[in-house]
């Protein structure tokens, strides 16, 4: 089971809340969602037409979007596949890897909504 | 003569002749009563008898008389009038021909001044169709010479130059461009442009920003490793219509190149003289420092008092000479800056008394030093500049006296909520000659035939210019061989104290924050306002630079990632505009920290952004006493 510190950037966002709120983190957590299917649909054409750079600036947009909001690990997943797909590029395994990353957001959000409830 | 002049006239004729004859007719009458009468008596007179043929024949005579006159004169009278109405009929003919006459002469005039204005109309038509003919052979003649130049020019332009019509259509490739793109002609120019990629989006870019403002553009653009600068202009016709878009491309890859090493050079220049002053400041405060710990102690006997003071005021000027090289380094490197900041003022002032009596003192000059005016108790201005100015005046002062002395004299006045200041620094020395008074300020400039002329020769430069920076004026006046008068200018604002400032100094901040990313605005947005501050966002470059026109910011944090152009592109655009403190914002760190300050980006902080990092930025750079 991993830690909330492995999962959670827990400074960022216990900063982020003593000094914004609530509400605004969580408007957040929503544009984090609608963007991740788009940053996400987009990698996946860019990399279909062999436009590898593109793809891999969603994906460097995805771990913006995931720092932005403590994501901590979601970012780091990220950040090591934009590298790998710069790198291994047509050979790289990009479905695999949006299927690790959705189901990494969506454990990841469920363990950032209780830390928010606990706080 | 209508018909009823006609009839009226027969009717005159008839009654004309009928009177004639009944006239004629009467007289004869008459005449052969009378003549008749005469007869008869004469013939009773003269006769025995009176027959009837007595009584008829004069009657009978007089009778065929009457008649053969009656009849001869009608004839006569018929023939008169004939010839009268002949003759009037003549006349009448006459008068009809003259007047036909007249108008065929009238026309015939006319007809000839027509002709002649003919002749001359076709004359000057003639004359004006050979001018024109003239006109038309010199204006070809005058176009084949342009053509000819016109060919010749772009033919050995060493640019590639580029003209299409207005639907994009390439009209004209110069050989330099038909190089370049490894094409024959027009058309594969054309179908090289329809590819699309790098190299047609360097001749297609900003066509319908040219198109739409009829305006030149100029952009650079990188072609198989080579570096061109851009050149775009609308070709309108006489009527100021677009007729087509006319590209030139220059070749500036050397130039970058250049450039590159000379930035590379005049980096390494400025790493080595910061490097340089900070090594040998070190040792330098710890001169200055100790020496005036050591005139603290009051230990020394007065010889070696004036010595002591004497390294303590060379270190100082030593440290003013260092000040002087690096800020000259920064006007030409154009990264100067002033730091203002609240300055006790009674306390600058005799500070500055002091130290200048100590350099007076060294060469046993006098010091007269006075103060007119009220002034406030802080103000806000680049103290160590300040000083800086004022230190190469006075020592200056003192190299160029040898014997009298010097003076500080300082006059100040508020007005309206400024203190305006002048401080003039005066000697009693050699002063300076009319024809040098103003190349004292050139750079390295030195008074010649002088044994006083030693020194860097660039004091009284950056002097002039650190006083420009303050927003002051510097004057001289002087006179050979009496002496001369240094005045600084300046209007200061008034300043707070230390524990006043510290209840502001979490002042808020008008930000403008350009990020693409809503997730980012909302996050980062939140986390600036919740600290204080105004936040402004700008989603691109271009809304980015109109935000900054339109409003007025004390910071920008930047994205370096935009969806129209680079955080750096933006950060040269907002510098032209206005400089004001600009952070980077971003994920990874895209370039070497240098080549955020070549753009005037001061710093660098990485997302997600946080309290700690935007503090540390804020105090390192002061930009809150910036604002």
């Amino acid at each position: 089971m991993n830690d909330v510190k492995d999962l959670l950037n827990t400074n960022y966002i216990d900063e982020f809340v003593s000094i914004a709120g609530t509400e605004p983190f969580n408007s957040a957590i929503e544009l984090f969602n609608q963007g991740m299917d788009e940053y996400l649909n987009g990698c996946r054409k860019c990399f279909g037409s062999c436009e590898f750079e593109d793809a891999a600036k969603e994906l460097h947009k995805l771990k913006g979007a995931a720092s932005s909001i403590g994501l901590a690990r979601v970012m780091k997943e990220a950040k090591v596949a934009e590298l790998k797909l710069l790198e291994e590029r047509d050979a790289f395994d990009l479905e695999n890897e949006i299927c690790v990353l959705k189901l990494m957001a969506e454990s990841d959000l469920i363990a950032l909504k209780t830390y928010l409830v606990n706080k | 003569m209508n018909y009823f002049e006609r009839v009226q006239k027969q009717i005159r004729y008839i009654i004309f002749q009928r009177s004639v004859s009944m006239i004629t007719i009467s007289t004869g009458i008459w005449v052969t009563l009378l003549v008749s009468a005469l007869y008869w008596v004469l013939l009773l007179y003269l006769d025995d008898g009176f027959y009837l043929i007595d009584l008829c024949m004069p009657l009978g005579v007089g009778f065929l008389f009457t008649t053969v006159a009656t009849l001869l004169l009608s004839k006569f009278f018929g023939k008169l009038e004939e010839e009268r109405r002949l003759f009037s009929q003549l006349r009448e003919n006459e008068l009809q021909l003259k007047s036909s006459l007249a108008k065929t002469y009238i026309e015939i005039i006319n007809q000839r001044d027509e002709k002649k204005k003919l002749s001359q109309d076709h004359a000057r038509l003639r004359g004006s169709f050979s001018n024109e003919k003239q006109q038309r052979q010199a204006t070809q003649a005058a176009l084949d010479e342009q053509r000819i130049f016109n060919n010749a020019v772009i033919g050995l332009t060493p640019d590639v130059i580029l003209f299409r019509d207005v639907e994009g259509k390439v009209l004209g490739a110069n050989e330099n461009l038909l190089k370049l793109l490894n094409a024959n002609d027009n058309n594969e120019v054309a179908q090289q442009l329809e590819l699309g990629g790098v190299t047609a989006e360097a001749f297609t870019r900003g066509d319908a920003e040219v198109k739409e403002k009829l305006t030149d553009l100029t952009y650079e653009v990188h072609i198989d490793n080579l570096v061109f600068q851009m050149r775009k202009r609308p070709a309108v016709n006489a009527a100021n219509r677009l007729v087509g878009i006319i590209c030139y491309g220059h070749d500036i890859t050397e130039l970058k190149h250049e450039q590159a090493l000379i930035e590379q050079s005049s980096q390494a220049k400025s790493n080595f003289i910061s490097t340089l002053s900070h090594e040998l400041r070190t040792p330098l405060n710890g001169i200055v420092g100790l020496s005036e710990i050591l005139l603290g102690t009051g230990h020394f006997k007065a010889d070696d008092l004036r010595n002591l003071k004497a390294i303590n005021v060379n270190a100082v000027t030593l440290g003013n000479i260092f000040n002087d090289v690096i800020d000259l380094n920064k006007f030409e490197r154009r990264t100067f800056a002033v730091a203002k900041e609240n300055v006790p003022w009674p306390d600058f002032l005799e500070s500055l008394e002091t130290l200048a009596r100590l350099m007076a003192e060294q060469k046993f000059l006098t010091m007269d030093y006075s103060v007119e005016g009220q002034g406030f108790d802080y103000v806000v201005t680049d103290a160590t500049r300040l000083r800086q100015m004022l230190w190469n005046l006075i020592t200056n002062a003192v190299k160029f006296t040898v014997k009298g002395g010097i003076g500080i004299h300082v006059k100040q006045q508020i007005v309206a909520s400024e203190l305006e200041v002048s401080i003039a620094v005066s000697d009693s020395g050699i002063g300076i000659d009319k024809s040098e008074q103003q190349k004292i300020f050139d750079l390295y400039y030195q008074v010649k035939g002088t044994k006083q002329a030693t020194g860097t020769g660039i004091g009284l430069h950056v002097t002039k210019e650190l006083c420009l920076a303050l927003g002051g004026r510097l004057e001289l006046q002087s006179e050979l061989g009496k002496g001369s008068v240094f005045t600084l200018f300046f209007k200061f604002k008034k300043g707070e104290s230390e524990k006043h400032l510290e209840t502001k100094n979490k002042e808020s901040l008008n930000i403008m924050l350009v990020e693409d990313v809503d997730l980012n605005i909302l996050v980062a947005s939140s986390m600036l306002k919740g600290l204080g501050h105004k936040v402004v966002p700008a989603k691109t470059g271009a809304e980015a630079i109109q935000t900054f026109k339109e409003g007025s910011f004390d910071l920008v944090l930047l994205d370096m990632q935009l969806p129209d152009m680079t955080g750096l592109m933006v950060a040269d655009e907002l510098r032209k505009i206005k400089k004001i403190p600009m952070i980077a914002l971003t994920a990874n760190a895209l370039h070497e920290y240098g080549e955020y300050i070549k753009h005037d980006v001061l710093d660098v902080i990485t997302k997600p952004l946080s309290v700690k990092k935007l503090e540390e930025v804020l105090t390192r750079y002061n930009i809150r006493n910036l604002v």
